[in-house]
C-alpha cells in the first residue's frame, strides 16, 4: 500500500507537469491543428472538386497523396513544440528557485510527454480526417496500411523530438534551437543526401538522415513496397543538355527504418540526458 | 428644392429597380431557353459497389437463355448471388470529339477495334473518317476504375481503368448511329477493302447500340429522366422504353422478359432488374454508396468536438467564478 502511494506521489508531479504543459502550449496546438485540418481539406477534398484532377486508382494511393505534407507538418511541429523543453529552463533560470517542488528530470519528462501528446494528437486528427475522406471516396474497409503509416509517423515524431531535445539540451535559447534544428532538418539533411547520392550513387544509402527515414511514412502505403529502392531517372533525349541521368534513393527498407529510428531515439535521448546532467540548472 | 431632390431620388431608385428586374427576367428567360436542350453533368467522384441480390438460376435458364448466364452480360462472378463489383469514378473532362473517336469508343465493341485500325490502310484512318463524316460531338469523358464481380474480397488494384462517354446532347446518339451505318455501307461497297475485313463489320440497330451501352456503364446527364427519354426518342428504339429514370429493354430469349436499368440522380447506374413475363424477378443487382456513412461519422465527430468544447468552456467558467 505504501509502495503504491509512493509510486503515486512519484508520478503525480510528472502528471501535473504534463497537464500544465498541455495548457501552456494550447495556442501553438490550436494553430497546428488548424494547419493540419486545412492541409487535409485542401489536398484531400478541395483538389478533388476539380474534375480534371484524377482520383488515384486505390485508397492507398489517395492516402499517399494526402500525406505529402505530413513530413513537413511533423518536422515543423517537432521543432516548435520540443525546442524549449530544456533550454527554456536555463533561459528563464528556473534553477534559482529556492524551494524546488519537482525533480528536474521529472520536470523535463513531464514537459516532453505533454508536448508529445499534443503533436501525436494533431497527427491523429490529420490521419482521421484523411481516413474519413478515403472512406468517402472509396468506401470501406479502410486500407490497413494507413495504420502502419501512422505508426511510422509517430516513430518519426519521437525521433525528431529526440533530435530537437538534444539540441535543446546544449543551446542557450529557444529561438536559436528552433532555427538551427529547422535548418539542419529541412536543408542540411536534404543537401547532404543529394551530395552523398551524387558521389556514391547506389553504393551508399543515406541511412544517417532522419529526413530520409521519414520517407517510410508514405512509402509503406505502396503495394508492392518499392523494389529496387534506388532509381535512376534520365531527363530528355541524349545530347545538347539532354540525357542527364540522376539517381535517387526512394525509401529505406521497413526493418532498417524501424531499427535506425529506434537507435536514433535512444542515442539522442541518452546524449540529451548526459548533457542536461552536466549542465547546471 | 428639397422636393426636387426627393423626386430625382425616387426616379433613380425606380430606374435601378426596373433595370435589376429586367436583368433578372432576361436571366430567367435565357435559363429557360437553354434548359430546353441543355443537360448538365451531375457526376461526382467516388465509389459505387454493386451487389447481386437475387439470381434465380432455373428461371434464368427457362426464360433468358440456357447457354448464357449473367456473367456473360456483366462479367466476372455475376452469376453468383452475393458477388460484388466496384466502380470508382476518378474524374472527367468536357471535350469535343470527331466521328472516328466516337465510333471507336461508343459503337464498336472492344474486339472489333483492331478492324477499325486495319481499315486505316484502305483509306479509313482517323483523319479520313472524320473528313467523310464531319460531325463533331461535345461530351464528358469520364475515367473510371473497375473491379469486376467477385464473390471474394476485392483486389486492392482495379482490373481495368476505362473511359465512359456521356454525350452532352442525347440526340447525338442518332447522328453517331447513322454515321456508323453509313460508314459500314461505304466500306462494304469499297472494292479496295478485302472481303475478310468487310465480313467482320456489320450494321448495328438502335436497340443493339443502346443494349451495348447499357451493359457498359452507360450514364446520363441531368435531368436524367429527360435525357433517357430523348435518347430513346432520337434513336427510335423499338423494344426499349424510358420510364422516369430507367431504361426498360423488352427482350425475347426462350420466353419474353424485361431488363430494367435504373439510373440515380447523378445519372449513373443504380440497379438492374431482370423480370420474366409474369413480373417475377429473375435477377437483381443493387448498388450501395457509402457516402451516408461518411456524413454520419462526420456528424458524430463534429457533435463530439462541439460537446467537448462546450464542456471545457463551462468547466473553465465555473473554475473562474469559484
Amino acid at each position: 500500500m505504501r509502495n503504491n502511494n509512493e509510486y503515486g506521489i512519484g508520478l503525480k508531479p510528472i502528471f501535473d507537469t504534463v497537464i500544465f504543459e498541455i495548457k501552456k502550449q494550447r495556442k501553438k496546438f490550436y494553430f497546428f491543428l488548424g494547419v493540419a485540418i486545412l492541409i487535409v481539406f485542401l489536398v484531400g477534398y478541395l483538389l478533388q472538386l476539380f474534375p480534371g484532377y484524377l482520383l488515384p486508382d486505390t485508397q492507398a494511393g489517395y492516402f499517399s497523396g494526402g500525406l505529402t505534407f505530413i513530413e513537413f507538418l511533423t518536422l515543423f511541429s517537432a521543432c516548435l513544440f520540443f525546442s524549449g523543453i530544456i533550454c527554456s529552463e536555463f533561459d528563464k533560470k528556473t534553477g534559482f528557485i529556492v524551494f524546488p517542488k519537482i525533480n528536474k528530470y521529472k520536470l523535463i519528462l513531464g514537459k516532453y510527454l505533454g508536448n508529445l501528446i499534443l503533436v501525436v494528437f494533431i497527427m491523429a486528427i490529420y490521419y482521421f480526417l484523411l481516413g474519413l475522406l478515403g472512406f468517402f471516396y472509396y468506401g470501406g474497409p479502410i486500407n490497413i496500411r494507413i495504420f502502419y503509416s501512422f505508426g511510422f509517423a509517430v516513430l518519426y515524431v519521437i525521433a525528431l523530438s529526440s533530435f530537437v531535445t538534444l539540441f535543446s539540451s546544449f543551446m542557450k535559447s529557444v529561438n536559436v534551437t528552433i532555427i538551427s534544428t529547422l535548418l539542419i532538418l529541412l536543408i542540411g539533411f536534404t543537401i547532404a543526401d543529394q551530395i552523398v547520392t551524387l558521389i556514391f550513387a547506389d553504393s551508399f544509402e543515406p541511412l544517417y538522415s532522419i529526413v530520409y527515414l521519414g520517407g517510410l511514412i508514405t512509402s509503406v502505403l505502396q503495394n508492392p513496397f518499392p523494389d529496387p529502392r534506388y532509381a535512376e531517372v534520365t531527363m530528355g533525349p541524349p545530347g545538347m543538355g539532354g540525357g542527364f541521368t540522376f539517381g535517387q534513393w526512394i525509401t529505406p527498407s521497413i526493418e532498417m527504418g524501424i531499427i535506425l529510428l529506434l537507435v536514433y531515439i535512444v542515442v539522442f535521448f541518452v546524449l540529451a540526458a548526459v548533457l542536461f546532467k552536466r549542465r547546471q540548472l | 428644392m428639397l422636393e426636387n431632390r426627393k423626386n430625382w431620388k425616387n426616379i433613380l431608385i425606380t430606374l435601378l429597380l426596373l433595370s435589376l428586374l429586367g436583368i433578372s427576367f432576361l436571366n430567367v428567360m435565357s435559363l429557360g431557353l437553354a434548359q430546353s436542350n441543355n443537360y448538365d453533368l451531375k457526376l461526382t467522384k467516388g465509389t459505387t459497389i454493386f451487389s447481386v441480390e437475387t439470381y434465380d438460376e432455373d428461371a434464368w435458364f427457362n426464360t433468358v437463355s440456357n447457354s448464357l448466364n449473367p456473367s456473360h452480360w456483366f462479367g466476372g462472378d455475376a452469376n453468383i448471388t452475393g458477388a460484388q463489383s466496384k466502380i470508382t469514378i476518378k474524374g472527367w473532362s468536357y471535350t469535343e470529339w470527331g466521328t472516328f473517336n466516337v465510333i471507336s469508343s461508343i459503337v464498336l465493341p472492344q474486339e472489333q477495334l483492331l478492324i477499325l485500325y486495319a481499315l486505316a490502310d484502305y483509306g479509313y484512318n482517323n483523319t479520313e473518317i472524320n473528313e467523310y463524316y464531319p460531325n463533331t460531338y461535345w461530351l464528358w469523358n469520364s475515367l473510371q476504375a473497375i473491379w469486376p464481380f467477385t464473390s471474394n474480397n476485392f483486389d486492392e488494384k482495379p482490373n481495368t481503368t476505362e473511359q465512359n462517354i456521356i454525350l452532352k446532347d442525347p440526340e447525338d446518339y442518332r447522328k453517331i448511329l447513322d454515321d456508323y451505318n453509313k460508314l459500314v455501307a461505304q466500306i462494304k461497297n469499297d472494292s479496295a477493302v478485302p472481303l475478310p475485313i468487310k465480313n467482320q463489320i456489320s450494321n448495328i440497330t438502335a436497340d443493339d447500340l443502346l443494349w451495348k451501352l447499357a451493359l457498359n456503364t452507360f450514364a446520363a446527364a441531368e435531368p436524367v429522366g429527360n435525357y433517357l427519354l430523348t435518347v430513346t426518342d432520337a434513336l427510335e428504339t423499338e423494344n426499349i422504353t424510358a420510364s422516369s429514370c430507367s431504361l426498360i429493354f423488352n427482350r425475347t430469349g426462350l420466353n419474353n422478359y424485361t431488363v430494367e436499368f435504373a439510373y440515380g440522380d447523378r445519372g449513373t447506374l443504380t440497379s438492374v432488374i431482370v423480370k420474366d413475363q409474369i413480373d417475377n424477378t429473375i435477377y437483381y443487382i443493387t448498388s450501395i454508396n457509402s457516402e451516408w456513412i461518411f456524413y454520419m461519422i462526420l456528424a458524430i465527430a463534429v457533435a463530439a468536438s462541439i460537446g467537448i468544447i462546450v464542456v471545457l468552456t463551462l468547466r473553465s467558467r465555473k473554475i473562474k467564478r469559484a
